[in-house]
């Protein structure tokens, strides 16, 4: 079959089709034909016939040849039996020798190494930990002292008024301070704490995700 | 011709066609023509010779890929190009395909399906 009866047919079989495309399925073959570079008769015949392309052109999907004489296991002993290919695969993964002998060397320091740096991550953490826990002591103080202070004041000051009204101004003052110590406080337990927090576990949490999700 | 037959024991669905086609194309910046992608198509999968149109037609309907006609040697030949959108598809198609083998690869090696690794992958899917 030449290339202008293979055409021909073709867009008979196609001629249900809208006009563009039942053209772009004819181009599309007919340069298939050109670009192969070899003879069109043999083209042609490996194409199949008119009507066997016209169902390729109208299927969804293109055909795949599924070669049903590969799968062939009992040929092969290692895919008979799968376990010793695991084994064989796992003592691949495996460190190579020289990696071990430089890991086993090192230990005694990378050990050291690793031990001070979990000292200094603690120690880290609980000064963090110890922050607020200044703060909020210093506002008890303050405002505790201030209040003292403030009572003696008032107590004093009609006996002796100049260190009366001394001992309230310094009450004042250290209340002022309180307030502002409290404030610090507040934001460290609500602010920075659970961003902090944040920062320790989000790791811990996508991982759980991650683990769900598989 | 007599080409390598390319022994196919894992069939390949749709969208591995769809993105084998569309990286195909993508690796040819001014465009290919389609003698050559169903060649080139032919290296890694057995697909009979007038089959690569249908997934060129759905692949052209979606706006991935579009068409122009130029000269060569005294015809019109039809040339298939990769769009922006092919090309975000394309790219969705390797993330998948990559985080998709290497669970593959951990199954095949034996290595713990629990292992959580860095969650790199994981997060390459999202």
């Amino acid at each position: 079959m030449n290339k202008d009866d293979f055409l021909r047919e073709l867009a008979a079989e196609l001629s249900d089709l809208s006009e563009k495309d039942r053209d772009d399925a004819i181009k599309y073959y007919s340069d298939y034909i050109d670009d192969a570079g070899y003879d069109a008769e043999t083209v042609i015949a490996e194409l199949g016939t008119p009507g066997a392309v016209a169902a390729t052109v109208r299927s969804e999907s293109p055909v795949i040849r599924e070669t049903a004489d590969i799968p062939n296991p009992p040929a092969n002993p290692e895919i008979v039996n799968p376990i010793p290919v695991i084994k064989q695969n796992k003592a691949e993964r495996r460190l190579p020798a020289w990696v071990i002998v430089v890991l086993t060397l090192l230990s005694p320091v990378l050990l050291a190494l690793a031990l001070v740096s979990l000292v200094i991550v603690i120690l880290l953490v609980l000064l963090i930990l110890a922050i607020p826990l200044l703060l909020a002591a210093l506002t008890l103080g303050s405002i505790a002292g201030g209040m003292t202070l403030l009572i003696a004041g008032i107590t004093i000051t009609p006996h002796y008024a100049p260190p009366g009204f001394f001992s309230m101004a310094v009450a004042l003052g250290l209340v002022g301070f309180g307030c502002i110590f409290l404030i610090l406080t507040c934001i460290c337990f609500t602010r920075i704490l659970p961003g902090l927090f944040g920062l320790f576990f989000s790791g811990k949490k996508k991982v759980k995700k991650e683990g769900g999700m598989e | 011709m007599k080409r390598k037959v390319i022994t196919m024991i894992f069939t390949a669905g749709a969208a591995l066609l769809d993105a084998i086609v569309l990286a195909v194309v993508n690796s040819d910046p001014d465009g290919t023509y389609g003698y050559k992608i169903t060649q080139d198509v032919r290296t890694i999968l057995d697909v009979s010779d007038s089959t690569l149109y249908p997934v060129l037609r759905r692949l052209m309907k979606d706006e991935c890929l579009e068409v122009y006609d130029r000269e060569f040697s005294g015809r019109n030949r039809r040339y298939y190009k990769i769009t922006e959108k092919g090309r975000a598809q394309l790219n969705m198609y390797t993330g998948e395909w990559y985080a998709y083998s290497r669970r593959l690869n951990r199954i095949f090696t034996g290595e713990s399906l629990i292992y959580e690794g860095t969650g790199e992958d994981e997060d390459e899917q999202r």
